[in-house]
């Protein structure tokens, strides 16, 4: 029974392909993938349900939550960024959402696309090339290789490693929290069945879900903002 | 469990790309743009409060100036009544005090003539009686203009004692 389980947790934790594009030798789609496009559908339905009617002086319940959430956004957004912040908000918002949505997920059944390590390098990649392009597109070339050289030209190396090993470290850490929690909740289930399994999940799929959802915005926004603020 | 499965990173890579498209027209570009509107909505709100109330104060300013200097006004006409009846009050009075003069002068005037004619007539009664008292005593009339003449110079050397 246990070996079976060891079978059935090792097979989960594997990345299904749910079908193969049949061009150039045939292009897997993972289960990732589709998950992932249902989660775009489903944000962008209900971006354009709640914003259908938007209004400036005379704004509804909805429009007053969505508000304060997109003000919640802009307002950490600026004050981590600066001058420049504008551009990046949508952009971290995006990632909040898919994120956030992408940990949730599993609690209506659907493999979270977290839980692939693909996927989550995809985002360590898309904050790397947000955290070093805003840092040379708002210093210029020579302005963008000096903040190696910061606070103190000794560090040099190790902010040249940083390039590296923070996306790693994101990639890693979203991966490896959804994964654990995937794999607690599934040993969990395997041993007690009723109750526990219910308690657990308020912790590992919502609040685990949710933090590392704000960790790895919060160290996007932060890496970004220390790239591109002026010294003070 | 950890193979990087290089069509997943794509996908994802443009799945992220293409939902923050769609999120950034749909989403963000649509709240933002009503915050902002709202913000420009207030801005301009107290923009034009603030207008309306130094226009107020400056019209406040321009009708105290105007209260005031009507006030003056008023204060000046009414002097100036007040001087012009005084000039008149004073003019009248010496108008009347000149009439009651010149009456007075007039009214002696006329006593004195009426008392002349008045001491004429008693004297011309007086020469009568003592012509007839005369005649009644000489037992003859004394009609004569001798007579009267004497008479006369009589009683004007009484009136002369008198």
């Amino acid at each position: 029974m246990l070996e079976s389980f060891k079978e059935s947790l090792v097979s989960a934790l594997g990345n299904k392909t749910a079908f193969t594009i049949p061009v150039l030798g045939g292009i897997p789609v993972a289960d990732s993938v589709v998950v992932t496009w249902i989660i775009m559908a489903l944000l962008a339905a209900l971006s354009l349900l709640l914003t259908r009617k938007l209004s400036v002086r005379s704004p509804g319940k909805v429009q007053t939550a969505l508000e304060w959430a997109v003000q919640l956004l802009n307002d950490f957004v600026r004050s981590n960024l600066g001058a420049h912040w504008r551009p990046f908000a949508p952009w971290l918002g995006t990632v909040a959402l898919y994120i956030g949505l992408s940990n949730l997920i599993g609690i209506l059944g659907l493999t979270p696309p977290t839980k692939d390590i693909s996927v989550t390098a995809a985002l360590a990649i898309m904050s790397m090339l947000l955290i070093y392009g805003a840092q040379f597109r708002y210093n210029g070339l020579l302005g963008g290789l000096k903040k190696f050289a910061e606070p103190m030209p000794l560090l040099l190396p190790i902010n040249l490693m940083e390039v590296a090993i923070r996306p790693l470290a994101l990639c890693m850490r979203l991966f490896g929290n959804i994964l654990g929690a995937f794999i607690i909740m599934e040993m969990l289930k395997f041993l007690v069945p009723v109750i526990l399994p219910a308690v657990f999940s308020i912790y590992f799929d919502l609040f685990d879900g949710l933090i590392q959802t704000v960790v790895f915005v919060f160290l996007t926004t932060l890496f970004t903002g220390e790239g591109i603020q002026e010294e003070t | 469990m950890l193979e990087f499965e290089p069509a997943t990173i794509l996908f994802t890579v443009i799945n992220l790309l293409v939902l923050y498209l769609i999120l950034r027209k749909l989403l963000f570009g649509r709240v933002n743009a009503v915050l902002e509107q709202r913000s420009a909505l207030v801005k301009g709100k107290i923009a034009a409060a603030e207008d309306n109330n130094r226009q107020a104060e400056e019209r406040k300013l321009q009708y105290e100036r105007q209260l005031t200097d009507a006030r003056h006004e008023g204060a000046k006409i009414v002097a100036d009544a007040q001087s012009r009846a005084q000039r008149l009050y004073e003019d009248k009075m010496l108008q009347a005090e000149a009439d009651a003069k010149r009456l007075r002068s007039a009214a002696e005037a006329q006593i004195a003539t009426e008392r002349e004619a008045m001491l004429r007539g008693a004297r011309s009664e007086v020469a009568a009686l003592a012509l007839m008292a005369a005649a009644k005593v000489a037992e003859r009339s004394m009609d004569g203009a001798d007579d009267k003449a004497l008479i006369d110079t009589f009683l004007s050397e009484v009136s002369e004692q008198a």
